[in-house]
């Protein structure tokens, strides 16, 4: 073959050449991390010997957090949706108020363990359905499902037990952030919806600020579900404390994370928050 | 707002002596409420609430049981939804581009996502009003001001695509006559600490 076929050849081979180059190139591009899929949601649960202790991303009985993903595609790729899940609040044994949950009724199920969470679930709200039937413009998107295991409405940041029982839904979602970094992904993000439902929907409104700063580079927006709680009397002679009544108390007990500038400008942070 | 009711006395103690133990909290923790934490978020953001929220009649503020017979029932679910729209006024007044809101007049707790609608807000469903405000497309949004779908109707749900799960006749002719009273209830961090104030005294 003379050099000057072979070049002829080369030349041919050309855009072969560059077909390959780009197709590796975009197998190369960040595919589903943690084991997950596009097609359905697959639990990732925190490293109970490594993640666990360093990021206190307990559930209430000490099991490791975890979350569910489903990953996205098509222009849904850079785009993420995140949803908390809901399930009222609880205080530790020994701290008793009527009408609040004690968290020993939790501690079997699936919002006090993660034992008993299964490996995939289904999607849990409209905007986490993976469908263009039900959720034509998310479906796409990167979902996460947050199952709700502190009983604290994901405020809490208890790295140690009250009482027997840690309430972190703060550090479980700082756990979240710090896992989509560690991965390589959350800086990638271009769109962000934090969302949830009922104590989901106050922890996304809760947490909302701390999701603003750790993706700085996304369009970040949060869109609270049945989380929107009303100062109001408690129903006369009905034994209980109202909601914000009670909230100084939780606040103590979950330890709980707020909103640096609100706290600020409420008279400034109180001796438990940070 | 602030009548509390003298069951509140039998807490109290249990809540101070918790609380000296901690150390008596300034006021940061009513950042936990949205109502208070609203002006902070620093996003965009679209509110989703049922004007009766059910939980929070029963499970959080005491009411016992849902008789749509009695008349203390009725008062206590009207002035909750006077509350309500009353704690969203922030909201309200917000800019659509900044905040999106959608308040059905359900007494229900979760949402209902592309079912219910609010006609006197262009029929929109609560997925095709978020797809207007996040997107800026989709349907037809020019008959929602803002992107704040706020049921205009009267009367304890009135709007007929909610779910109806209790009986609400009863009620509905008692509630329609007491929330267009928007004076008994408004909320601010003063008469929130007043009432903490009285709470603890």
């Amino acid at each position: 073959m003379s050099a000057q076929h072979a070049t002829t050849v080369l030349v041919s081979l050309l855009p072969l050449l560059a077909f390959f180059l780009v197709s590796s190139t975009l197998a190369g591009t960040p595919t589903c991390p943690l084991g997950a899929s596009s097609s359905q949601y697959t639990l990732y649960l925190f490293d109970k010997n490594i993640e666990v202790p360093e990021w206190g991303a307990r559930c209430l009985d000490g099991s490791p957090a975890g979350f569910y993903l489903q990953c996205g595609h098509g222009s849904g790729l850079t785009k993420l949706v995140i949803f908390l899940q809901g399930g009222g609040y609880c205080l530790p044994d020994g701290i008793a108020i009527s009408n609040i949950e004690n968290c020993s009724a939790r501690i079997d199920n699936q919002y006090g363990t993660s034992k008993k969470w299964a490996n995939t679930t289904t999607p849990w709200s409209g905007i986490t359905y993976p469908g263009t039937n039900v959720n034509p413009d998310f479906y796409n998107w990167n979902l996460i499902q947050v199952p709700y295991c502190s009983g604290d409405i994901h405020a809490g940041q208890r790295n140690t037990s009250v009482n027997g029982y840690y309430q972190a839904g703060h550090l479980i979602f700082k756990a979240i952030l710090a896992k989509l970094t560690e991965v390589g992904i959350l800086g990638n993000f271009t769109d962000i919806i934090l969302t949830g439902s009922s104590a989901g929907g106050s922890g996304a409104h809760i947490n909302i600020d701390y999701l603003a700063k750790a993706a700085p580079n996304a369009a970040v927006s949060v869109f609270p579900q049945a989380g929107w709680i009303v100062p109001y009397n408690a129903y006369p002679d009905s034994g209980v404390i109202s909601v914000v009544n009670a909230s100084t108390l939780i606040a103590s007990t979950i330890d709980a994370y707020v909103n640096p500038a609100c706290a600020a400008a409420n008279g400034g942070p109180c001796p438990f928050l940070h | 707002m602030e009548v509390l009711a003298p069951s509140y006395i039998s807490y109290a103690d249990n809540l101070i002596s918790f609380l000296d133990v901690k150390g008596v909290p300034g006021p940061g923790w009513i950042c936990l409420a949205a109502l208070y934490s609203f002006p902070y978020w620093g996003v965009r953001s679209f509110v989703a609430q049922n004007k009766w929220d059910f939980d929070q009649l029963t499970n959080r503020d005491g009411l016992p049981d849902y008789n749509p017979n009695s008349t203390s029932t009725c008062n206590f679910v009207a002035g909750f939804g006077v509350a309500m729209n009353s704690s969203l006024q922030e909201v309200t007044a917000s800019p659509g581009s900044e905040t999106g809101l959608w308040l059905p007049a359900c007494l229900n707790h979760p949402l209902d996502w592309n079912k219910v609608t609010i006609p006197s807000s262009g029929g929109a469903t609560l997925q095709e009003l978020f797809r207007a405000w996040y997107y800026g497309r989709g349907m037809n949004v020019s008959s929602i001001q803002n992107y704040k779908a706020i049921d205009g109707c009267v009367g304890l749900e009135c709007n007929p695509t909610c779910h109806n799960l209790l009986n609400t006749t009863a009620c509905a002719a008692f509630v329609s006559t007491t929330t267009s009273s928007s004076s008994s209830a408004s909320f601010t961090t003063t008469s929130l600490l007043l009432a903490l104030l009285r709470f603890f005294l």
